[in-house]
C-alpha cells in the first residue's frame, strides 16, 4: 500500500497550489509577523471603542484587515477572539441596528467569523452568535452563506 | 413580465436549443439521447430521437442559418447533425475532439463556421470543417486554463471566446483560425489576436467556480457568474468592473437582454434581472415570481409552526387537507434552472427568452415593457 503515500501532486507539473485558489485581492503583502502586530493593534482599539460604548465602531474596526493568507494561525486566532468578544458583548436589541450599518463586504466577513466561532466553540457563547447570524441572514439572504462556504480566504 | 409558454417534460432538461423559426426544440433529457420536439398548438410532439452518444449528453446548440445541430457528451465526443432532405432524418458526423475527459459545453460561433467544445481536460476544443479531409478538425485552447471548463461564449466578431472554468477564473481568449477568419478589427479586447491570445483573466469577488460567461450584444463587455452568488460585469474599454453580490443562491446560466439588462438563472429556480444604473454600474433589479408569492404566503415562522402543529395533531407527516401546495416552491420552476437562452429578438434587444430546468420545465418568458 506504499503507493498510497506517494504525493502525486509533486509529480504533476500543473498541480493546483493553494495560492491558485485565492482571488487577486488575497495576494497579501504583509508578513505573518506584521499581520500579528496588526491583529494585536486592532484588539487594543476594539477594547477602547467598547469601553467608550461605541458598538458599531468596535464591530467595524474588528472587521478591518482580515488576516488572510498562509502561516497566520496566531493572528487569525487573535482576530477571531477580538471579533467574537465584540459580538458576544453586544446587547441583542442592538444587533439589527449594527447589521444595518455594515456594508456588504463587512457582512460577508462577519459570517465567516461566526462560522469560525462555532467551529471551535471553546470559550464561545453560541447563543448571541446565533442571534447575529439570524439578523445578518435577514439582510444578506442565503447569498452570504454561499460566499462564506465558497471563499478560500479563511479567517 | 410573465411566462408565455410552459411545457413539463417527464425528465430533467439538461440543455435546450430552438431552431431558427422556433418551431422545433432540441432537448437533452438527462440521458445519452437528444429529443427533438415540434410545437403544434399548445402541444409538443416528439419528432426525432438522436441516438449516437454512449454517455450523458451535456450540451446542445442549433445553428440557426445552416440548420445544423451540435451535441457533446460525457463520452468525450461531439457530433454535428445534418438534416438529410431525402430521408428526413438527422445524420451525425463525428468530430475529432482529442480530449481525454468529458465534454461539458458547446456553442456555435456567430458565423456558424466553427464551434467551441468545453471539456474537463482543462481545454476548449475549437472545431472547424476542413474541406480537404472532409472532416471536422479541432484546435485546443489550453493555456492558461487549469481546470474543467464549464461554459463558453462567442464574441460577435467570431474570433474571441469567453471561457468560464472551475479554476475560479473567467478568461477571454482568441480562437482565431487562419483558414477561416479574416483579421478582426482592433477593439477594447486587444489589437493583435493570434490563436490562444489571452485578452483578459477575471476572478469572482469571493472565488468559486465560474458557472457562466456571456459577452454583451456589442461584445464590448463581459458578464460572468460565480459560485459565490455573484455577477460581475467587465468593461475592458474603460477598465471598470462592476460586482453584484446576490442575496440568493448561485447562478449557473446568464444571458444579456440588452446592453443594460441581464437575466441570470440558477439554483434559486427563478430568473433574476440585473440592470445597469447609469454607466457601467450594475445592480440587482428583481427576481421573478417571488413578489406575488410573498403576498399570499404567511411568514416562515408561523407556517413552520402550523405545519408541526398539524403533524402533531394528526399524527401524520403530511396532512392531506391543506399542504397540497406547501411543498411547492413559490417559483415557476420547481428545481434548478440549467439554461437560459434568447428566444425572440427585436434588433439587439431580447424580447422573450427561454429557460429549462431540472424539474423538466421548458418555459418561455416575456421581458415586458417595464424592464
Amino acid at each position: 500500500m506504499s503507493f498510497r503515500k506517494i504525493d502525486i501532486d509533486a509529480l504533476e507539473a500543473e498541480a493546483f497550489q493553494s495560492s491558485d485558489y485565492l482571488p487577486e485581492t488575497a495576494q497579501v503583502k504583509e508578513t505573518p509577523e506584521e499581520a500579528l502586530s496588526l491583529a494585536e493593534a486592532r484588539q487594543g482599539d476594539v477594547r477602547n471603542l467598547l469601553q467608550r460604548g461605541d458598538a458599531v465602531g468596535a464591530v467595524k474596526r474588528a472587521l478591518q484587515d482580515p488576516p488572510y493568507g498562509p502561516d497566520r494561525d496566531q493572528s487569525k486566532n487573535t482576530s477571531c477572539k477580538t471579533v467574537l468578544e465584540v459580538l458576544m458583548g453586544t446587547r441583542s436589541s442592538e444587533i439589527a441596528g449594527i447589521v444595518e450599518q455594515l456594508d456588504t463586504d463587512e457582512r460577508d466577513l462577519l459570517i465567516k467569523y461566526l462560522y469560525r466561532g462555532w467551529s471551535s466553540p471553546k470559550g464561545v457563547h453560541c447563543g448571541p452568535l446565533l442571534t447575529w447570524h439570524e439578523k445578518l441572514i435577514e439582510v444578506t439572504g442565503t447569498g452570504s452563506i454561499v460566499r462564506a462556504l465558497t471563499d478560500r480566504r479563511t479567517v | 413580465m410573465s411566462s408565455l409558454v410552459e411545457q413539463l417534460f417527464p425528465f430533467p432538461v439538461n440543455a435546450h436549443a430552438f431552431n431558427k423559426d422556433r418551431s422545433q426544440v432540441a432537448i437533452c433529457p438527462n440521458s445519452n439521447q437528444v429529443h427533438i420536439y415540434e410545437q403544434s398548438g399548445s402541444a409538443w410532439n416528439l419528432l426525432h430521437v438522436l441516438k449516437e452518444h454512449d454517455l450523458l449528453v451535456t450540451c446542445i446548440d442549433w445553428a440557426p442559418e445552416s440548420n445544423r445541430l451540435v451535441t457533446c457528451g460525457q463520452d468525450r465526443n461531439a457530433y454535428v447533425w445534418n438534416m438529410e432532405e431525402g430521408t428526413n432524418q438527422w445524420k451525425p458526423t463525428l468530430v475529432l475532439l482529442r480530449i481525454n475527459r468529458a465534454a461539458t459545453f458547446v456553442r456555435w460561433s456567430p458565423r456558424e463556421d466553427k464551434f467551441a467544445v468545453a471539456s474537463g481536460a482543462r481545454s476548449v476544443a475549437i472545431c472547424y470543417f476542413e474541406e480537404d479531409n472532409d472532416w471536422w478538425m479541432s484546435k485546443h485552447l489550453k493555456k492558461p486554463i487549469r481546470a474543467t471548463v464549464l461554459s463558453v461564449d462567442w464574441h460577435p466578431n467570431n474570433v474571441l471566446l469567453a471561457v468560464g472554468a472551475a479554476d475560479m477564473r473567467a478568461y477571454v481568449l482568441s480562437a482565431f483560425i487562419k483558414s477561416l477568419d479574416s483579421k478582426p478589427a482592433p477593439g477594447p479586447w486587444g489589437e493583435k489576436l493570434p490563436f490562444n491570445t489571452l485578452c483578459g483573466e477575471f476572478i469572482p469577488p469571493a472565488g468559486g467556480w465560474v458557472h457562466a460567461v456571456a459577452f454583451s450584444p456589442s461584445g464590448d463587455a463581459l458578464a460572468f457568474a460565480g459560485h459565490d452568488s455573484s455577477l460581475t460585469v467587465i468593461y475592458p474599454g474603460s477598465g471598470s468592473k462592476s460586482v453584484v453580490k446576490s442575496t440568493g443562491l448561485p447562478y449557473v446560466s446568464i444571458s444579456w437582454l440588452s446592453e443594460e439588462h441581464i437575466v441570470a438563472v440558477g439554483h434559486d429556480c427563478c430568473p433574476a434581472y440585473f440592470v445597469a444604473r447609469g454607466s457601467e454600474d450594475w445592480v440587482f433589479d428583481r427576481a421573478i415570481n417571488r413578489k406575488e408569492a410573498k403576498k399570499n404566503a404567511p411568514s416562515a415562522g408561523s407556517s413552520a409552526f402550523n405545519m408541526f402543529r398539524q403533524m402533531d395533531s394528526q399524527g401524520s407527516s403530511r396532512s392531506s387537507s391543506s399542504s397540497g401546495d406547501a411543498k411547492d416552491l413559490n417559483t415557476l420552476h420547481q428545481n434548478t434552472i440549467t439554461m437560459v437562452r434568447p428566444y425572440k429578438l427585436s434588433g439587439p434587444r431580447v424580447e422573450e427568452y427561454s429557460t429549462s430546468g431540472l424539474d423538466g420545465r421548458l418555459v418561455i418568458w416575456a421581458v415586458g415593457a417595464g424592464g
